[in-house]
């Protein structure tokens, strides 16, 4: 409120002292600076976009009506909203330097004054001559040149007195808390910033906002927040790969970085947040086994399970028997159908960074599981025959306990969603929890099958030395249950649709890329529908 | 402060209502929305101009009136200007230029038979217009178009008036055309305004019918106007400074200044009632003799005498003395 006031108060004398003072001036050039605009691109510059457009269209409004009647009315006010708007999403300059700040103030100012000429000379027509803009012009932005300096250092350091915030944070919808990207990329950049350098630049700012310096700011800051859903997902890819954290839990990048971004690597302390990455050549493929070179330094990975959709399919199809190898298995067989919805075990999953190093994982997995095969066997051991998991061991880690299998010889289905774990009490709990008790490992074992009919939940085993002591944590299934979700249609195509909300136009689905075809009668959507209504009906009481 | 969909909406707001302003005042200038906001305007925005000026006016005229004259040329010009200067440093001196000023002035209405209201500039137009800003609004009797004059001469006409306010379009400005008659013979012509120069107002362009009437130092007088609005009979505008003859041109071209120098107006009048019968070429102050210069640019000084400048650059820059 001080703000505002100090800032109306402000525009206001300049104004009357631009009316009554300056305009008189006879300087040489027969122009005078405009003490006015300047005030417009200073607020821009200090305060962000909307309060530069707002005391653009003020001020500019103003001028127009003030008495001494100037042309049309509107043209100011039309010039200096677009210069203060303009100038407040060029805020970010304010941190770089004072005098890159000012130059922006000087350009901008220009931009104003040439703007104002060329509306006047294209709408006011008995009004100044081109000759006449042509030789004032020049001149007027000399002096706005001169002028804009004073004026920004002033507005600034007035509005570092007040309080007001530099932080480019908050101006980078890439990092918005809650926004595009996760408050873990933003606690990420601020951490990752203020570790590198305290105060990279904007010295010359009083306040203390400074050091808040964005790295990412380069990450479509200029395009504004995000519309669609698909620039929502590019942004928060871009924030990942930027940042060094993941804009979802589980997420992660894969192929390669987009052009022209630079990864910033992130700090020491946010280590465990690196980016969960394949590492085909860590292991031996088709083995079990990982790379005989155990890396020190690193921390367990955490773990990513590949899966294809065809391969899951094609095992619903199969429709294999229950085959009990394990004793979660063989719970699974006493209650029914896994997780997938099909009797037996569930997808294989490949542990990256899940290692065969003999230690005190396997011997844990040995003892739990009470099979002979080993999970992670070093390549130079012989391979027990039949109920074994084939294994891509990317990486090698500190011997995580791995989910084995009981078919053999089929091949691992990469999965390209990463983990079935979509909350927050999955893996990423149970990995602290490791972390803290001192755990041999963990894994979110997918051939575990809890929880009769309940499809794609998120499972995950916490395995200690005492033994395997936590269950599965059958999360989501409460939200699964209480929202059912709408019945799966296509989509036709994947363009914004902004006409969505009309009834007649709106179209059930858009998330999936299955055709829906049929009807009620014939077991289609309808039937669907039909079954999500009832699931519904049984859910209320 | 975020850049977001309530920033993006604001700023589409912003633009259609100055683009809607601008239409608005374009296809209709005197609509009752325009004229009623920029009453407004004017009752609130010149209160506040009144106040400010009344306190800032002796600081601003004394600068102007240093400024003003600082195109001279000769050292010893300039030493006189900075003695006057000094002399003009006490806010009694000021007061008493600023009663010189109004002393002319009733002088030169009364010669002419004209009813002025006295009134000063508070404000300047903003950018390239070129309009100033009078203390003296409805309430004293002002109407739009009437002619305002100062001690030299011409100065404008009123364009709008707010209660306490009133905004006169200079005679320099592009958009201004004045009848006016020349001096001698009383041909008729019209002179529209140059705009702001690189020092002061640029030279006017004055057309006359007759081309064979037009020579350096001829005096204009203003034409009557119908019914003597926007502009009085009689009133001096300027002099002829150089004729630009072309060869097949119906009418007669050449670049008049004007005998108010403009960058300093301080006390003006208003002419709230015409003259009972024409005063012809009665105020127009004394005919310069011709000089045998090559290129006579003959101006009048600030004591009216017939004191030619051989150089039109200088004499353009400081204009009829003003403080002398």
């Amino acid at each position: 409120m001080a703000r505002l006031l100090v800032a109306t108060a402000a525009l206001a004398a300049a104004l009357l002292a631009q009316l009554t003072i300056v305009n008189g001036l006879p300087l040489p050039g027969g122009a005078v600076p405009d003490l006015v605009l300047a005030c417009v691109v200073a607020t821009g510059l200090t305060a962000g976009p909307r309060a530069g457009l707002v005391a653009g269209f003020c001020a500019g409004l103003a001028v127009d009506l003030a008495p001494p009647d100037t042309g049309l009315l509107g043209v100011y006010a039309l010039a200096f909203c677009l210069v203060g708007y303009l100038c407040g999403r060029l805020r970010a300059v304010t941190l770089a330097s004072a005098g890159l700040a000012m130059l922006t103030a000087a350009c901008a100012m220009a931009a104003g004054e040439v703007m104002v000429a060329c509306l006047t000379l294209a709408l006011d027509t008995p009004g100044p001559t081109l000759a006449s803009v042509a030789t004032a012009l020049p001149w007027s932005v000399l002096y706005d040149a001169m002028a804009s300096p004073v004026v920004l250092l002033v507005w600034v350091r007035a509005a570092a007195l007040l309080g007001v915030s530099f932080s480019t944070v908050d101006d980078t919808p890439a990092v918005e808390a809650g926004g595009s990207a996760a408050p873990s990329a933003v606690a990420a950049v601020r951490r990752g910033t203020r570790g590198a350098s305290p105060h990279p630049a904007g010295g010359w700012l009083v306040g203390d906002g400074a050091g808040e310096a964005v790295a990412v700011g380069a990450v479509g800051w200029l395009d504004g927040p995000p519309r669609s859903r698909r620039a929502r997902r590019h942004l928060a890819r871009l924030t990942a790969t930027l940042t060094g954290a993941s804009p979802r839990a589980g997420a992660f990048w894969v192929g390669s970085r987009p052009p022209g971004l630079v990864t910033v690597p992130p700090a020491a302390e946010s280590a465990q947040s690196r980016l969960a990455r394949l590492r085909p050549d860590a292991g031996t493929a088709g083995s079990a086994a990982p790379a005989a070179r155990p890396a020190p330094g690193r921390p367990p990975a955490k773990p990513v399970r590949l899966g294809l959709a065809g391969e899951q399919r094609r095992r619903m199809r199969s429709g294999r028997g229950l085959a009990s190898a394990g004793p979660r298995d063989r719970e699974a067989g006493q209650h029914g159908p896994d997780r997938h919805g099909m009797r037996g075990p569930g997808l294989p999953s490949i542990p990256f960074g899940a290692g065969g190093q003999a230690g005190p994982g396997d011997a844990l997995w040995r003892r739990v599981t009470g099979r002979s095969g080993s999970a992670g066997d070093l390549p130079g051991r012989p391979r027990p025959a039949g109920n074994e998991a084939p294994r891509i061991a990317f990486g090698s880690g500190g011997g995580l306990a791995v989910p084995h299998r009981t078919s053999p010889g089929r091949p691992a289905a990469p999965r390209f969603r990463a983990g079935l774990a979509r909350s927050a009490s999955g893996p990423w709990l149970a990995r602290r929890g490791t972390a803290s008790d001192g755990t041999a490992g963990f894994g979110s074992a997918a051939g575990d099958g809890h929880g009769p009919g309940l499809a794609r939940l998120a499972g995950g085993v916490r395995l200690s030395a005492r033994g395997l002591r936590a269950a599965s944590i059958t999360h989501g299934t409460a939200s699964r249950q209480g929202r059912p979700r709408r019945a799966k249609t296509a989509r036709m195509s994947s363009r914004r649709r902004s006409l969505g909300w009309l009834p007649g136009l709106r179209r059930a689905g858009d998330r999936s890329a299955v055709w829906r075809i049929g009807s009620a009668r014939t077991g289609g959507a309808g039937a669907m529908r039909a079954r999500v209504r009832s699931a519904r009906a049984e859910g209320k009481p | 402060m975020r850049d977001t969909r309530l920033t993006r909406l604001l700023l589409s707001v912003a633009l259609v209502a100055s683009l809607g302003l601008i239409a608005v005042d374009y296809s209709d200038g005197s609509s009752s929305m325009v004229r009623s906001a920029r009453n407004a305007a004017g009752t609130i925005l010149g209160g506040a101009e009144r106040a400010v000026s009344t306190v800032t006016a002796p600081v601003g005229r004394f600068f102007a009136s240093g400024l003003a004259g600082s195109g001279g040329g000769s050292a010893a010009s300039l030493r006189r200007q900075l003695a006057a200067m000094r002399a003009e440093l006490s806010a009694a001196r000021l007061s008493r230029a600023q009663y010189g000023q109004l002393r002319r002035l009733l002088g030169e209405a009364g010669r002419g038979g004209y009813r002025v209201v006295a009134a000063s500039v508070i404000g300047y137009g903003q950018g390239l217009q070129q309009t100033v800003t009078l203390d003296a609004g409805s309430t004293a009797g002002i109407r739009p178009q009437m002619t305002v004059i100062d001690g030299d001469g011409l100065v404008g006409q009123v364009i709008a008036v707010s209660p306490a306010t009133c905004t006169v379009l200079l005679a320099s400005a592009p958009s201004s055309v004045v009848g006016v008659r020349l001096a001698p013979g009383g041909q008729i012509g019209w002179v529209t305004g140059g705009g702001r120069g690189p020092s002061g107002p640029a030279l006017l362009r004055l057309q006359v019918l007759d081309p064979a009437a037009l020579a350096p130092g001829e005096q204009l007088v203003t034409a009557a106007s119908v019914r003597d609005r926007p502009f009085v009979p009689g009133v001096p505008v300027g002099v002829v400074v150089s004729v630009r003859s072309r060869g097949a041109a119906l009418t007669g071209q050449a670049l008049v200044r004007l005998y108010t120098g403009l960058t300093a107006l301080d006390v003006v009048g208003i002419v709230i009632a015409p003259p009972v019968r024409n005063p012809r070429f009665s105020v127009l102050p004394p005919r310069p003799k011709p000089t045998p210069t090559p290129t006579p640019t003959p101006t009048p000084s600030s004591s009216r005498s017939a004191s030619p400048h051989a150089h039109p650059a200088t004499a353009a820059g400081q204009g009829p003395g003003r403080h002398g």
